[in-house]
């Protein structure tokens, strides 16, 4: 298929999954999903925190430290959380509810501009979370609770935010990729196949403590996934660990993203070859 | 058609031997959906496949179109074949499935076709262009900016048409098209596909288990019955063969109570019974090797306890062709 026809493709998948998903006529829903969701998680294990260091009452500094490193965690982990969850479903709501994954499947690019557009959409609604997460914990912990949280939105270094991110965003799109190859296949496994994923990088991805902390053959996993160094070297954009980490865990960003692309790959056409196989493309869920 | 010997029309699909089993039920063994099918259909030609549900028609009309694969045998698009040239194929195919609507409920009628328009890759104004043709054809004009989901049966149904036309495919798959659908609407369908393949260079596969449709549509009709392709003809041709015969109308009352003891008349190839809950008068279509077995019928006839009304021999239809190839009638 030829670029501009995949990216044409691509691109009416994007504005077409954007129309569907996102909630912008709806203000209540919008909120729900953009910004409540997401700061709810953050202050839940935020105040935690809090109370834990009132009740240690030790250390303070160490303390608005790990909170600032757990906002930005927690605040562009909204990234995988969006990405996961919108990729696993994707297949089985256009298969099932829509009827419409097989009229894309015999169009000339198959599911693949339709899955990357439709994956950029997560990417969007998840850069919403992490902007507004990010502008909300400003405006209480230093705005209204004055914590003085080392959490300098204006002095992040973009010159390595954005390398990262768009690392970290490929990385997390090709694990997407997997997730939908999965569904294709997958028998009933479609609801637990995202959240079990995220849930995953929730606790091995060093969100919200250290990956050191986890047990050494835990922490041998945490240190081959992507989304380790992809939060890794934001934190460092932010100053919140050493910078001169920065190369070499942006190294290993790319070194697991691309990982991770080959194995979307082969993953992918395992599942497309196992669909046609069994006549997938159109098969209707008994439940 | 009639072409001159040596004048040999271009093939668009050809299979040999194509078979398809599916897993059955633990226990018991696997279905055959595709049994040795050979199919050749040509350009400029509407080929229809009749047979009756669960006869294969969907099974062959996914392999063609690179929703499936074959377990043994090879199918070919256009001198393509679909297992392993799927990608080419792609291009040059549409599918659309009676009965379903794919498309998003919340997408205007436009919206659903422009967004096919583009993963075929078509350029913008080329694209508004052809949208707006077939949404005249399809009289869907005043729905252009409507919410899909807010169509009733009929129009959705003319939009899942609309977008099996968008990409002007060299191959058009119908499968059951006009199923459930309303008569004007079906009957806009037909005009709209024999019209289609008269602009040139296109082949339109058919399935459906309506006759008349089969008869009134199709240059070739195929008769499929338990994966296997029993006959494969014009439809003028196939009733002149079963005219060989006789076929025979016979209006009784009540309807029988031993189909079975009938059919087995030595000498009956096939009988079909259709009964009129509001005359109480069944008509027993019949396709006799000949005459000379009318006594015989008459009497099991009379033993089942019925009182022959009227009786007549009648032209032979497209659906004498398929009773006297499969032994019953389609709708039983
Ligand atoms: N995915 C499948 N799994 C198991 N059996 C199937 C599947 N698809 C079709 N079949 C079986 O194959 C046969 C042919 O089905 P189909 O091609 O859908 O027939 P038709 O379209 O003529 O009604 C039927 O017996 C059907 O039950
Ligand atoms: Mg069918």
């Amino acid at each position: 298929m030829a670029v501009a026809d995949f990216v044409k493709s691509a691109r009416e998948s994007f504005r077409v999954g954007w129309k569907i998903e996102s909630n912008w006529t709806d203000p209540v829903l919008f909120a729900t999903y953009q910004i409540i969701r997401p700061l709810a998680s953050l202050l839940i294990v935020a105040f935690i925190v809090i109370i834990g260091a009132s009740v240690s009452a030790a250390g303070s500094l160490f303390y608005n430290q790990y909170l600032a490193w757990l906002i930005v965690g927690t605040a562009f982990y909204a990234y995988v959380l969006q990405a996961m969850l919108g990729m696993s479903l994707l297949v089985f709501i256009d298969r099932n509810r829509y009827e419409i994954l097989k009229n894309i499947y015999i169009s000339p690019g198959t599911l693949h501009p339709y899955i990357i557009g439709r994956g950029l959409v997560s990417v969007v609604n998840g850069t919403i979370s992490v902007v507004l997460t990010l502008l909300f914990s400003e405006a209480i912990f230093n705005g209204v609770l004055h914590m003085n949280i080392p959490l300098n939105l204006l002095g992040v270094n973009l010159f390595m935010l954005i390398p990262a991110v768009i690392l970290g965003i490929i990385g997390l799109l090709a694990i997407g990729y997997m997730l939908c190859a999965l569904s294709i296949v997958a028998n009933r496994m479609e609801f637990i196949l995202g959240d079990s994923v995220s849930g995953i990088f929730f606790l091995l991805g060093g969100v919200i403590f250290p990956i050191s902390l986890l047990p050494g053959p835990v922490q041998a996993i945490s240190n081959v996934l992507p989304v380790t160094y992809f939060l890794n070297t934001v934190r460092e954009s932010f100053g919140l660990l050493p910078v001169s980490n920065y190369t070499s865990d942006l190294a290993l960003l790319g070194v697991t993203t691309l990982v991770a692309l080959a194995l979307g790959i082969l993953v992918f056409r395992g599942a497309e070859q196992r669909a046609r196989k069994l006549g997938l493309f159109d098969r209707k869920s008994e439940y | 058609m009639f072409l001159g010997p040596g004048l040999k029309r271009d093939l668009s699909i050809e299979t040999k031997g194509l078979r398809r089993l599916f897993k059955g039920i633990p226990g018991k063994g696997d279905v055959v959906a595709l049994d040795q099918v050979d199919l050749e259909v040509y350009d400029d030609e509407i080929f229809g496949l009749l047979g009756p549900n669960g006869a294969g028609k969907t099974t062959l009309i996914k392999i063609l179109s690179t929703l499936l694969l074959p377990t043994q045998g090879e199918a070919r698009i256009k001198g393509l074949d679909v297992v392993k040239q799927a990608p080419q194929i792609r291009r040059m195919i549409n599918l659309v499935s009676g009965g379903e609507t794919p498309g998003y409920g919340i997408l205007s009628v436009k919206e659903n076709l422009w967004f096919f328009s583009q993963l075929y890759g078509l350029p913008r104004d080329f694209a508004k262009d052809r949208i707006t043709k077939l949404v005249d054809q399809l009289e869907l004009q005043d729905y252009l900016n409507t919410r899909m989901a807010k169509l009733s049966t009929g129009y959705k149904q003319r939009l899942n048409l609309a977008r099996g036309f968008v990409n002007d495919p060299a191959l058009l798959f119908l499968d059951e098209p006009t199923l459930g659908l309303d008569v004007i609407s079906a009957r806009h369908l037909r005009t709209l596909v024999k019209g289609w393949i008269k602009t040139g260079g296109k082949t339109v596969l058919l399935t459906t288990h309506y006759m008349a449709e089969a008869d009134q549509m199709c240059d070739r009709v195929g008769i499929i019955n338990h994966g296997k392709i029993l006959a494969c003809d014009t439809p003028q041709r196939l009733k002149t063969k079963v005219a060989g015969g006789a076929t025979w109308k016979i209006e009784i009352t009540p309807n029988l109570s031993q189909p079975e003891s009938v059919k087995s008349v030595q000498g009956v190839l096939g009988l079909s019974q259709n009964d009129n809950i509001e005359t109480g008068i069944t008509t027993l279509k019949l396709v006799l090797e000949d005459e000379s077995v009318m006594s015989d019928l008459l009497s099991k006839i009379r033993d089942n306890g019925c009182k022959v009304l009227n009786m007549g021999k009648s032209e032979p239809t497209l659906e004498d062709v398929y009773i006297s190839l499969v032994g019953t009638g389609l709708e039983e």
